[in-house]
């Protein structure tokens, strides 16, 4: 999702070059010595005709184009976060298992029924909580109707 | 692992991943949890395992090789200890 992010830019950086030939946008009160401001946009239906966002996703149909994404429907893959929102948030507007999370995980119902007694194969893990990426604290056993992959690292 | 995550979440699968340390050798705080999330686009738990507290509880033998995996199966039952890759098998082997 990096690669659309970048994409983003260069679409953008790509669209204020071209306007930038054409002598559109930028800051009117600079150079003007004919108090012509008026004739600085010879063309006011250019930038429609150029670009638009039709879903009013908050994705230009251009960008749509380049990430696959349907430029008249505000959520592509149908999970309930707009194709912009899943840009910003480093997940595939086209793939409806992957979006962003804020908080909130599932708690399994049997949870209080775990006793646990250590951290050995074939032990009933011992209970712990720790801290996510939103502040919350998770329990392990609040995981206990599911397979946990744990994956120990560290920033270095 | 994120892919692992995607393909088998409706089944049950989750993942934590455990950070002990920033690279300063301090407890990782929420802004660097979501870093580390953003950084690699995890959608799933990322937790703050200060001091590696949980990594080497269920490690007690030895040096600890990064990363390390362990897999707790439903029911918290420990199935797997200080793997250093999974496969398809691992994971499906264990779905509740």
């Amino acid at each position: 999702m990096r690669t659309t992010m970048m994409t983003r830019i260069a679409l953008g950086v790509t669209l204020g070059f071209s306007l930038a030939c054409l002598g559109i946008g930028g800051d009117k009160s600079s150079d003007s010595t004919d108090g012509a401001d008026a004739e600085l946009e010879p063309w006011p239906g250019l930038l429609s005709m150029a670009d638009s966002d039709s879903d009013g996703d908050g994705l230009m149909d251009s960008e749509e184009k380049v990430l696959g994404t349907d430029p008249n429907a505000a959520d592509t893959d149908g999970d309930g976060w707009t194709d912009s929102e899943e840009v910003d948030g480093n997940t595939d507007p086209l793939k409806k298992k992957d979006h962003p999370y804020t908080g909130g995980w599932a708690i399994g119902a049997c949870r209080d029924d775990l006793d646990g007694e250590g951290f050995a194969i074939g032990d009933v893990v011992e209970g712990f909580e720790l801290m996510d990426q939103y502040g919350e604290m998770v329990n392990i056993h609040d995981f206990c109707d599911r397979e946990i992959l744990l994956i120990s690292s560290a920033f270095w | 692992m994120q892919a692992l995550y995607e393909e088998y979440e409706d089944l049950g699968f989750i993942i934590f991943t455990l950070l002990a340390e920033t690279y300063d050798e301090q407890v990782p705080q929420e802004a660097d949890l979501m870093e580390w999330a953003d950084l690699f686009g995890i959608t799933h738990p990322v937790l703050a395992d200060a001091d590696f507290g949980i990594t080497f509880s269920f490690i007690t033998t030895g040096s600890v090789g990064m990363p390390s995996m362990h897999i707790v199966r439903d029911g918290g039952i420990v199935t797997k200890i200080d793997i250093h890759g999974v496969s398809d098998g691992d994971i499906t082997s264990n779905l509740p």
